[in-house]
């Protein structure tokens, strides 16, 4: 069956790998331009006939609707004990998911931020104060829920989210630029290490020192090159998507099996919990 | 089968910041069951529009006026919906890094077939098929952003053919792959073309489809100028090959340019190298990419670069300029030590995607960007520079709006306004016409000729042909070999092959 194609494929492997077998993929990624993080394993587990130990994955409606309660959760919240509740929540869903370091990381920053939050609040009333007490106060609500995106968006593949979507009847005009979004939000970081380089070469420093030096001319560094590059990906992208039959309005279906179960109700759940127990403690006036 | 017949097709508006692409007029060609059509001709001569028609990109997707008939499988294309064009024919794109929906390579490889909205282990049960039909083995389950270009080439292929569509369109399937990948593609299209699948290919690269294509369009200014049949295309004499704008058929034909001998005697009389690197070793964390490279590089000469993927190529051209701070070893500027600082005052690099590193909202800002007050050159000389590199009258314009060549010798502007010495460009032809790839040779003959060196990684045998001096050869993080470009490339061959 395989014949010709297949022997072209594999000897143009042989010839990239060389001897040496995995040299090449890790040689690969000197180039600077391959993100360091492994491949995500979720659809190789359902590919080799489902993988029983595999790490806790929610169903994407179960992740877009924890989502939401989340962020209502964190507006009603009545206090940092509260939101430090959350985030430690956030963190166990994170190490559940298979992003232990990632939620382990973003908890160590967040106490680094509510331990300056503290040591700020002692300071004596000022223009200082009152700017940085604004700026922990948007750390301390954004962190929980900046989180829980982050582990949401990096466990779920497009595919999967895309399929999910449609199976709520959510109309294409919504689905395909979420997904775009989805999609190129990765791109971004391999974006940033071309920019990096070519800012460096211009004399322009890709540093927090240099932000603070010339911080009109680092962002616009950052941002040209990525509207210019952002435009002609999201576009080419829609187009590469059309002559797949993105549009078709049968359906989609998704080669990972997807499905809400128990364990992703517990969870919405646990969510729906949080945010009644933010109302009802703001409500009574706990925490003050 | 695809058949174009009397087809007209102008855009209407300008799709984005580029000024609307040019139409086609009056085309009429057909690909039958089985059978492989390669339209080739100058950059905007209308080859791509080409395929967008057969796709039903266009008007579909891009919208514009189409007069004359578009048949897929005998039934008009504009009684199908794109989803049901999309059905009938697979596309592969130019970029591969713009035509994955997906992060991973297996999920891409079932999009299509989701689309369709076949049952999961169906779609499964495919995917896993076509992997092992077109030998992908190892690339499947990985994140996209760990495979390069040709291996994402060959995904993004596997995704169009997961679901063997009757009728199969590439536009510049190989204008960002290497030797290898090509010749995984060429292999795939033979296949296809056993299995009855009608195979169009907008090309630029003509070599790779040799033994696959049954006929060859030759398009100018939007129309069919001359049609071959697979024979007579190939006893065509190279000069009118030329004359047509073509690429070369046959990489055997590719002969060196006679050149004057300056910078070699300079470099072999042992003068002082604008640039030496000796037993430079780079690392990224533990991982050794550099391993004690050696290169001298003279002013006056263009060097190519040339090795496999993962041999080292982009860290040392990043040491060189100074990105990437070595770990162990010496650099001299003109025969002065130099660290990684001085190195990124005084050298430069140009990307392959030039877009990365434009940042001005003109293109006379572009010029002096990120210059100190002290070093910006006076206005009269910013003129000058741009009209040496034909960009006079685009002062005003916004980078964005330029054509890629433009695109990138307003890069070069850059460098050249502030007094780098060295220039390295990364594959600065690919995607390139003939046309195309002879105005950058010859920019980067002037630039070494005005007294820089400059340092080009390629795979491009016409390019090296005409431009190059000498070529290295990076393996396993050091410059193994090198070989002096001269007469029926020998040497250089011999390097190129051994870089796959």
């Amino acid at each position: 069956m395989s014949g010709r194609a297949a022997e072209a494929g594999r000897a143009a492997d042989e010839a990239r790998r060389g001897s040496e077998g995995r040299v090449a993929r890790e040689a690969l990624r000197e180039d600077g331009r391959l993100s360091r993080k492994p491949p995500r394993d979720s659809a190789s587990a359902a590919l080799r006939a489902g993988g029983s130990r595999r790490p806790f994955r929610a169903d994407p409606r179960a992740g877009l609707a924890l989502l939401l309660l989340w962020a209502l959760a964190v507006f009603f919240s009545p206090g940092l004990w509260f939101e430090a509740l959350m985030m430690l929540l956030v963190v166990a869903f994170g190490v559940a998911a298979g992003r232990a370091r990632l939620a382990l990381g973003m908890l160590a920053l967040y106490a680094v931020a509510m331990a300056c939050m503290l040591a700020v609040s002692q300071l004596d009333a000022g223009m200082l104060k009152t700017m940085l007490s604004s700026f922990f106060l948007l750390l301390r609500k954004v962190f929980p829920c900046g989180l829980l995106a982050a582990v949401v968006v990096s466990t779920t593949h497009v595919n999967e989210f895309m399929s999910a979507l449609s199976r709520m009847r959510v109309p294409r005009q919504v689905t395909i630029p979420l997904a775009v979004m989805l999609r190129y939000v990765p791109a971004i970081r391999e974006d940033w290490r071309f920019i990096k380089d070519a800012m460096r070469m211009r004399g322009v420093s890709p540093s927090l020192a240099g932000f603070l030096r010339r911080p009109g001319m680092t962002v616009e560094c950052l941002y040209v090159p990525l509207m210019m590059g952002a435009s002609n990906v999201a576009d080419e992208l829609s187009m590469a998507s059309v002559a797949r039959g993105i549009e078709n309005p049968a359906p989609r279906t998704c080669f990972t099996h997807i499905e809400f179960r128990v364990a992703d109700g517990v969870l919405v759940a646990a969510g729906v919990l949080v945010l009644a127990a933010a109302i009802a403690c703001g409500a009574l006036g706990a925490g003050r | 089968m695809i058949e174009l017949c009397d087809a007209s097709f102008s855009y209407r508006g300008g799709a984005g910041a580029g000024p609307a692409p040019e139409g086609v007029r009056n085309v009429s060609l057909s690909v039958e069951a089985g059978r492989c059509v390669l339209v080739c001709g100058p950059s905007g001569c209308g080859k791509t529009t080409v395929t967008r028609l057969a796709n039903g990109l266009a008007p579909a997707f891009f919208p514009g006026d189409l007069s004359g008939r578009v048949l897929v499988d005998g039934r008009d294309a504009s009684g199908l919906e794109s989803w049901e064009m999309a059905a009938r024919v697979g596309s592969v794109f130019q970029n591969p890094r713009t035509q994955f929906f997906n992060v991973d390579s297996t999920g891409e490889v079932a999009f299509a077939l989701e689309s369709l909205a076949w049952p999961e282990e169906r779609v499964r049960a495919r995917v896993r098929e076509t992997i092992a039909e077109l030998g992908l083995e190892a690339l499947a389950d990985r994140s996209i952003f760990e495979l390069s270009g040709g291996e994402k080439q060959r995904v993004a292929y596997a995704g169009a053919w997961a679901a063997r569509p009757a009728n199969l369109v590439l536009d510049e399937p190989t204008s960002n792959l290497d030797e290898a990948s090509i010749e995984a593609l060429a292999g795939y299209v033979l296949e296809a073309k056993r299995r009855g699948t009608a195979v169009l290919v907008a090309e630029h690269r003509l070599w790779w489809l040799s033994e696959a294509v049954d006929e060859v369009v030759v398009m100018g200014e939007g129309r069919i100028v001359r049609r071959f049949g697979k024979d007579a295309f190939w006893a065509l004499p190279a000069e009118e090959l030329a004359a047509l704008g073509l690429r070369t058929r046959d990489l055997s034909d590719v002969r060196a340019a006679p050149r004057r001998p300056g910078a070699r005697r300079r470099a072999a009389a042992g003068g002082r190298p604008v640039l030496a690197l000796s037993g430079v070793k780079a690392a990224y964390g533990r991982r050794e990419a550099l391993g004690g490279a050696d290169v001298r590089l003279f002013a006056g000469e263009v060097v190519a670069l040339v090795g496999a993927n993962g041999a080292g190529k982009s860290t040392l051209c990043r040491a060189a300029v100074g990105l990437h701070r070595e770990s162990a070893g010496a650099a001299a500027l003109d025969g002065a030590p130099a660290g990684p600082k001085e190195r990124l005052r005084a050298a430069s690099m140009v990307f392959q995607d030039v877009n990365y590193q434009l940042f001005a909202d003109s293109v006379e800002a572009e010029v002096s960007f990120g210059l100190g007050k002290r070093e910006r050159p006076p206005a009269k000389r910013v003129g000058e520079i741009l009209e040496g590199l034909g960009l006079a009258g685009l002062e005003e314009r916004h980078p964005a709006t330029l054509s890629g060549g433009q695109k990138q010798r307003l890069a070069v502007a850059a460098c050249v306004a502030s007094g780098k010495r060295l220039l390295v460009f990364d594959e600065p032809t690919s995607g390139l016409d003939l046309g195309g790839m002879r105005a950058v040779a010859d920019l980067v003959r002037r630039l070494a000729d005005e007294g820089r060196a400059v340092l080009v990684v390629t795979h491009d045998l016409e390019f090296v042909a005409r431009a190059c001096d000498r070529a290295l050869l990076v393996e396993k993080g050091r410059v193994a070999r090198e070989a002096v470009v001269e007469g029926d490339l020998a040497g250089v061959r011999a390097l190129l092959a051994e870089a796959r």
